[in-house]
């Protein structure tokens, strides 16, 4: 820090801005519109000038880079490497250099906010945030004489919509599917949450898949794998085109409802115009409760940046309305069609007033919105239960044997985590 | 030492000290840390901490998908090593022979090799493929039905068996060279004696071929048990586990999980198991490898 300070202070003397190196977790075109918020910020002012690389979901990249102590000053970075990488200490904690800076925690959804607290501390500040809801082909309900305008509104409901939106073509393979829970990838955390269970008890750091509703929810989902025979579900998921692409299962009407993000209203423009679709949350199952899991993406000052007090005012003017009354945080998540995960932001009308786009706010508004439970090996226990949902719905194991077998092999690893940080008690 | 003699040294030295300097620092060095690290817990964010010979215990006892992971690595090494030998050898023996334009087979059999490997798993996921795969329509000319490949945990294995075949060019080459070290007098030799093609086959080329057929043997081992990229890419391991390999399972607890203690365990343990089958495959050489000049 001292070290720092002088050569800030060297180059300041020169008249030059300081120079602060930024990975973004934003690739692609998302990366462009990141760009452009980049140089706003660098045309405003000529005290820091912030130079960006669109380093991507690279933990490779990022643990060694904080380990040889050339980390970037400043980075975003997805919220399961960031819980993962929080845990091991590699982030400076954020309250004190935020509040300083006027950031403050009501102006967030909680979720968002509490996507960045670890053990207590803040140590990441959300910029985009998700949430999935259910997405239905309105042509394939009319098709087989379902209501549009009226999705399903229970599990069991759901379950018979499916059935009543499944084809088979005369050799009987599948032509359509009504829903299947794990397509496009496993939403097994979200179906938890939704029967109203619980992944993760923070207090007792003790990891609960075995929760009577996650079992429940498992063996739900198995009921999938019966009813339309898992081998043929398999094969037929392998005939999907390119997720990025007009031959993704849902445009092409192969599928005609999914568990999908807020980016699919862009990404339906682009790729598949033509298709009438609209979203609701998913369904609860009796004594379930409304639920959405959701990704983010965060600002985090990593252990060993050279200028983290120029990294914080990046972060703050990012998160702070201009004169225009709008934060550049709104202008990105409107360019790249992420949830803002401030109020005011999501409160404009560019994201309200969408149609599409409001629902998956409203999760939000209704705090229904489940982050990946902060614990050290959290990517351990995302691969075991999407490991053991595979196992349930090819009848390797039962439901509750899987969970179990999870629970025994994550809390062991969480324990040895925890002997290991040697944390201090909060 | 001369003073000639000692300045070639030098000299020598100097100008292989780039190599010799890396190898020290990017290749010594980490391998002998590994060794410490195996003994240790170490998330590469936090200075390592000695725990003794935990790492191993929880490899042996408490971890499933260690065992599953060796398991499918030699079940697939079972597989492809001696098909790919046999294919390698039938190809070379059918390029051997002096067809008209046979340079432009070997160099069409060759051509798969020099694909990156990146490329050739992003192809053959289509091959592969249970609904539109190059494979399904092949099989079907011939009114065999196709299973589901990649999707398949029965027929993941077997499904990159055949991929790993379309690259036998290679090891195809290798016997080329060796075939064409054969000299010709022993088959003239063995014609004026009356022997057919298949005893030709069988006392001359096979005996002769012995070396070239160690050699592709020891480097296939070490190959397939560090069989990772195109699980890395085409399956990541799925489904259920089924092409989860030693080397993919051991790079996802040293970057995904950050468990990169028990990672070097398992690195070394490989390097034991690899270094043990070699030695193995070596000793039981001397019964069946033979060298020219040596008695037959």
């Amino acid at each position: 820090m001292g070290a720092a300070a002088v050569t800030t202070r060297a180059r300041q003397a020169h008249g030059g801005p300081v120079e602060i190196t930024y990975w973004a977790r934003h690739t692609g075109h998302e990366y462009e519109a990141d760009l452009e918020r980049v140089e706003e910020y660098n045309r405003s002012q000529n005290k820091v000038r912030v130079r960006p690389l669109p380093v991507g979901p690279n933990l490779e990249k990022l643990v060694t880079g904080i380990v040889t102590g050339t980390p970037p000053d400043v980075m975003t970075l997805g919220s399961d490497t960031m819980i993962e990488l929080g845990w091991q200490g590699a982030f400076m904690p954020l309250e004190k250099m935020m509040a300083q800076r006027g950031i403050r925690e009501q102006d967030y959804f909680p979720s968002c906010w509490r996507a960045g607290v670890i053990n207590g501390r803040l140590y990441a500040l959300a910029e985009t945030a998700d949430s999935y809801l259910l997405l239905y082909n309105k042509d394939a309900f009319r098709e087989v004489g379902l209501d549009p305008e009226r999705p399903p509104r229970t599990l069991a409901e759901l379950d018979e919509y499916a059935d009543r939106l499944t084809k088979y073509a005369p050799n009987g393979e599948l032509e359509r599917m009504g829903f299947v829970p794990w397509i496009m990838w496993d939403h097994s955390f979200m179906y938890g949450w939704l029967f109203g269970g619980e992944w993760y008890g923070t207090q007792a750091r003790r990891v609960t898949p075995t929760d009577p509703a996650i079992v429940r929810s498992f063996e739900w989902q198995r009921t999938y794998a019966r009813r339309y025979d898992i081998n043929k579900i398999m094969s037929f998921q392998q005939g999907f085109g390119s997720y990025f692409s007009a031959m993704s299962p849902f445009y092409t009407g192969k599928v005609a409802m999914i568990v999908e993000g807020e980016w699919q209203v862009t990404f339906t423009k682009k790729y598949a115009p033509k298709l009438d679709w609209a979203a609701t949350p998913m369904p609860p199952p009796p004594g379930g409760r409304l639920a959405s899991s959701g990704g983010l993406v965060l600002f985090a000052i990593p252990v060993g940046s050279r200028h983290p007090e120029q990294a914080a005012d990046f972060i703050a003017w990012y998160h702070t309305a201009r004169r225009s009354g709008r934060t550049p945080l709104s202008d990105f998540n409107y360019a790249i069609h992420n949830i803002p995960t401030r109020r005011d932001a999501a409160a404009q009308e560019r994201f309200m007033g969408d149609p599409r786009f409001r629902p998956f706010i409203e999760m939000f508004l209704r705090d229904e919105v489940h982050n990946e439970p902060s614990m050290p090996a959290v990517m351990l226990y995302t691969d075991e239960v999407d490991a053991a949902r595979e196992q349930v719905i090819r009848f390797q194991k039962e439901p509750l044997q899987a969970l179990r077998d999870v629970q025994a092999k994550v809390q062991r690893e969480i324990n040895r985590a925890f002997a290991y940080l040697r944390l201090p008690e909060r | 030492m001369t003073t000639p003699t000692r300045r070639n040294l030098i000299n020598g030295l100097l100008f292989a000290s780039p190599f010799i300097a890396g190898l020290l620092v990017f290749t010594l060095y980490p391998v002998i840390a590994s060794i410490y690290l195996g003994f240790c817990r170490y998330t590469i964010l936090r200075s390592p901490q000695w725990i003794g010979a935990e790492n191993y215990r929880i490899l042996f006892t408490e971890d499933p998908l260690f065992w599953k992971s060796l398991c499918n690595t030699l079940y697939y090494t079972a597989l492809a090593l001696p098909l790919g030998l046999a294919l390698a050898l039938g190809l070379a023996l059918l390029l051997h022979a002096g067809v008209r334009g046979i340079a432009a087979y070997r160099t069409l059999y060759f051509l798969p090799t020099i694909v990156p490997t990146v490329a050739v798993a992003i192809l053959w996921l289509w091959v592969l493929n249970p609904e539109y795969g190059v494979l399904k329509a092949v099989l079907a000319l011939v009114h065999l039905p196709s299973p589901g490949w990649l999707a398949d945990p029965k027929w993941s294995k077997p499904g990159l068996v055949v991929m790993g075949l379309w690259g036998v060019g290679g090891t195809m080459i290798i016997f080329l060279a060796g075939l064409a070290g054969i000299p010709y007098q022993f088959y003239e030799a063995a014609a004026i004696d009356g022997a057919n093609r298949f005893a030709q086959f069988r006392h001359i080329t096979l005996p002769m071929l012995t070396p070239t057929i160690f050699f592709n043997l020891v480097i296939g081992l070490i190959g397939s048990f560090q069989y990772f990229t195109q699980v890395y890419i085409m399956t990541n391991g799925g489904p259920t586990h089924s092409t989860l390999f030693y080397a993919l399972y051991l790079y996802q607890n040293a970057f995904r999980y950050l468990r990169m203690g028990y990672a070097s365990a398992m690195a070394w343990l490989l390097f034991l198991i690899i270094l043990g089958l070699t030695l193995l495959i070596h000793r039981t050489s001397a019964r069946w490898v033979y060298y020219e000049g040596e008695a037959l």
